[in-house]
């Protein structure tokens, strides 16, 4: 149970299996490392001399299971689809985008710049620490694409290429015009309120030096210079989009915007050519520049890179084993033709949709269903982009490729969810449209009472009524606590995947736990062993070795510790949820569940033990030996269990594990509401009951089989090592310790309050300020000042979420040594 | 006062000044990631151009 007291992966961190040799040297002390993958890589960054990596470095680097062969980039060399992929520019250099697994904190960034640096036909290598994108620039005729592809590849860093269209280039492109126009009115509002000041001192100076008329007249021309660029190229969003509300015949936010700068600026403008009356640039500049700030605070909150989404887009194969005749070749993805036929070897993943061409195969649809019991599929049945193929190598005719497959429509619609303003920032909208409707009519009133009234004044009033009560803090309120909230909550290790979840984490009354995975570090070891006796030990481990090295279930990787060597076998199935059969010398093994292995199911033998679950290695005759599984308990589930009992939540456990293993788990961290042997049905039932009852639901799941459970929950947290197709679903994905959790919740509470404040000062402010500019009580000037101090007090009530309180987190010297900090998303600011 | 019809002009060209850099360094993407280059300086490296030539220098 003591997880410190183990050694320790040089590369990865992750418990070394007690027979494992492999050392690397480092400044001539060996290194324990786990396996031959991180042997290989720790090896390549050392030889480099990039030991550096290792003290840089501030989360520990991803476990290399297995490297792509160099084989499965070759098709990465072909010039059609090089043009496609990375068009080649005027000085013969191409430019390929990348998406990078794993990069986890800025080492990784320096260690592939590095090592990429040596390469003197690499001009240039950017990439984004924070959302994983890398941009390569690399002269084509001196090295080939699929040479640095595998090179990142032995890394640890797999890359996916991406193709050069898509939204965030055009997201992009939309920040960088913010940028611009922001620059241009905030510039622009300094030298006009610089020279507005000196007119105001020029105005009423009376010791009868006053300010000169030729400097009065030419300070009014500058600033109408100046003031120019800055409504029709800053403000040129407002204008567009009150054309847009007036087509469309309803009354946006930007409406009144329109009205008052176009009204302000060709008033100012007429009396400057006149030499007489007021004018209003510097009100103009600064409401434009304040305006800008909130479009683009909130153009941030609905663009920021979900990472869980860029994973998804990530998860189908770059390439494909395409079947011409009797020879194959490797192609990519994005080439892949309806009709071609595709082998998918076991474990890959099925690359678009088709139509099976074999008698049977076995595939798992977990990324698309949630489920991950295996489905056994016929000749001429539809496979999905986006399965595992878990039987033996199948071939498929493909039907429908790229954006028209099933994994694109549900990741588009996943996307568009995303994209989507959070419900809270909808309804503040609303009610701001309402409130622009209003805002309007009372302008029209004011202006034709003051006709009547002073008509030397109208003019003036009505534009103070117009800006006073821009709905702009009304506006920013929501949009600007949720995305500092996401940034703060991003930093404690938590990604934010659906922002309207804020607004119910504060109610949540009860945590559902599912223990695979939750609460245990997801990685069983064997922890009890026993040999029947009618084979030798050392036979027996080296079949259960040999056999489970084929699985790709968690449970095997336990075997892969035992002490012996593999024995080889041929003609292995695996049927998924109970066990691995295969052929050695003659004679067929099983391994698995005792019903499965034994082929019994009344379950007549026995275990040896009542205690863990147990795997038994089996021939037809009966059982040779049996192995009890064990998953140790994250080291910090306690702390957190306690935390959440100590908010006065009432904590559960719903799992599918046998009753011994979830009691002593429950037992262990002193939660009383244990079910177990928990089917998906089950789960989601007992979740309806507690809502029925009137709880409020936070379900964290790893994924798998939880998806449809996660859905059924008022909040739900994935853990970052389920799939990743669970993670996109669910409202919260959990990238750092569980300690997260109580980070959250506290968010929660926190950014909800926040937003209460928010609207209730902008909702305050603007029935107090309109009566006031309506009476004539505020000049123009004024009414910007107030308009954006109303904003500003809005944004920075905001920013005060980005507070990360250390003195709460509980068990925080826990898991991995450093934590947060490097999971850093672009906040507000 | 009438320096100021020299120096108000030279100011606002020093602005048009400012603003064009400014643009040229949004379009070059300088303020496309704001999160990684704050990591840069935690790695003492030598500069890479002249390293790189270094290099090439060894090399041949």
């Amino acid at each position: 149970m003591n997880a410190s007291a183990q050694v320790r992966c040089y590369h990865c961190n992750e418990p070394v299996p007690p027979n494992e040799k492999r050392v690397v040297t480092v400044d001539g002390n060996p290194r324990p490392v786990c396996c031959a993958g991180c042997e290989a890589v720790a090896n390549l960054i050392l030889d480099a001399g990039l030991k550096d990596f290792y003290r840089f470095r501030s989360e520990t680097s991803a476990k290399v299971d297995k490297l792509a062969p160099e084989s499965h980039w070759l098709a990465f060399d072909e010039n059609a689809v090089l043009d496609n992929y990375a068009p080649l520019d005027a000085e013969g250099f191409r430019e390929i985008r990348l998406q990078l697994d794993d990069i986890r904190c800025a080492a990784c960034g320096w260690l592939i710049e590095q090592t990429l640096a040596d390469d003197n036909a690499i001009c240039d290598i950017q990439l984004n620490v924070v959302n994983g994108r890398a941009t390569l620039r690399w002269d084509a005729n001196a090295v080939r694409l699929s040479e640095l592809l595998a090179h990142l590849d032995r890394l640890g860093f797999h890359p996916h290429p991406l193709r050069p269209d898509d939204n965030e280039q055009q997201a992009s492109h939309e920040r960088r015009r913010y940028l611009k126009r922001i620059a241009i009115a905030g510039l622009g509002m300094m030298q006009v309120m610089m020279y507005a000041v000196a007119m105001y001192i020029g105005a009423i100076d009376t010791s009868g030096e006053g300010m000169d008329t030729g400097v009065w007249h030419f300070l009014r021309g500058v600033s109408l210079l100046i003031a120019t660029p800055v409504v029709f190229y800053a403000a040129a969003p407002f204008f567009k989009g009150a054309w847009r509300d007036v087509t469309h015949r309803r009354a946006g936010m930007d409406v009144p915007v329109a009205i008052a700068i176009g009204a302000a600026y060709a008033a100012s403008v007429w009396h400057t050519l006149l030499g007489r009356g007021e004018v209003y640039f510097d009100s103009v500049s600064m409401f434009v520049f304040f305006l800008l700030i909130g479009r683009f605070l909130e153009f941030n909150a609905r663009h920021q890179v979900a990472a869980a989404g860029s994973a998804m887009a990530a998860s189908l194969p770059a390439t494909v084993t395409l079947k011409e005749g009797n020879t194959t070749r490797s192609l990519p993805l994005a080439q892949l033709a309806k009709d071609q036929v595709v082998i998918v070897s076991q474990g890959s993943v099925v690359p678009a949709d088709g139509e099976l061409l074999d008698a049977a195969a076995a595939l798992d649809e977990s990324l698309l269903t949630g489920e991950s019991q295996t489905v056994r599929k016929r000749a001429g049945d539809l496979l999905a982009a986006g399965a595992v193929n878990h039987g033996k190598p199948l071939t498929l005719r493909v039907t429908r490729t790229g954006r028209d497959t099933l994994l694109s429509g549900i990741t588009r619609l996943l996307e568009k969810a995303q994209a989507s303003r959070p419900r809270m920032a909808r309804m503040a909208d609303r009610i701001a449209q309402y409130f622009v409707g209003i805002v309007l009519v009372l302008a029209s009133i004011t202006f034709i009472a003051w006709e009547f009234l002073d008509p030397a004044r109208a003019f003036e009033i009505t534009l103070a009524v117009l800006v006073v009560t821009c709905p702009c803090a009304l506006a920013l309120a929501v949009p600007v606590a949720l995305t500092t909230a996401t940034g703060a909550i991003a930093r404690e290790g938590v990604l934010a995947v659906n922002t309207d979840a804020f607004e119910v984490l504060d109610g949540v009354t009860d945590v559902v736990f599912d223990k695979t995975g939750t609460l245990t570090e997801g990685q069983p070891h064997i922890c009890r062993r026993v040999v029947t006796g009618v084979l030798p030990e050392s036979t027996c481990l080296a079949l259960a070795r040999g056999l489970e090295a084929a699985a790709n279930h968690p449970l095997a990787r336990a075997f892969a510790t035992l002490d012996a060597d593999e024995a080889a076998f041929t003609d292995i199935e695996q049927v998924a949820g109970h066990g691995m059969s295969g052929m050695h010398e003659g004679h067929r093994y099983r391994i698995g569940t005792p019903a499965y292995a034994l082929q019994d199911d009344n379950a007549a033998i026995t275990p040896p033990g009542m205690d863990g679950s147990w795997i038994v290695l089996a021939d037809d005759d009966g059982p040779l030996a049996w192995f009890a599984l064990e998953d140790r308990l994250r080291p910090e589930a306690r702390a957190v269990v306690h935390g959440l009992q100590r908010r006065g939540l009432r904590v559960h456990l719903l799992s599918g594990d046998s009753e011994a293993a979830v009691t002593a788990v429950a037992k262990e961290l002193g939660i009383s509401n244990v079910a177990f042997r928990q089917q998906p049905q089950d789960k989601l039932d007992a979740i309806r009951r507690i809502q029925e009852s009137g709880g409020r639901v936070m379900m964290l799941g790893d994924g798998l089989n939880d998806a449809p459970v996660l859905g059924g929950a008022d909040v739900s947290v994935a853990m970052s090592r389920g799939a990743t197709l669970a993670q996109a679903g669910a409202d919260f994905v959990l990238t750092g310790p569980l300690t997260a959790l109580t980070a959250l919740l506290r968010h929660g509470m926190k950014t909800r309050r926040v937003i209460r404040q928010n609207l209730a000062w902008a909702a305050g402010y603007n029935l107090v300020a309109l009566p006031l500019a309506a009476a004539g009580l505020v000049a123009p000037w004024m009414a910007a000042i107030g308009m954006s101090a109303s904003s500003l007090l809005v944004t920075l009530n905001a920013l005060r979420l980005r507070q990360v309180n250390a003195s709460n987190t509980p068990g925080s010297h826990a898991g991995k040594q450093v934590q947060g900090q490097s999971r850093v998303l672009p906040g507000a600011g | 006062m009438e320096i100021v019809f020299v120096l108000i002009p030279l100011s606002v060209l020093l602005l048009a000044i400012a603003v064009g850099i400014f643009i040229w360094a949004v379009n070059n993407g300088q303020f496309d990631d704001m999160d990684s280059p704050a990591w840069k300086i935690l790695v003492d490296e030598e500069k890479r151009d002249r390293s790189r030539k270094e290099r090439q220098h060894d090399q041949r």
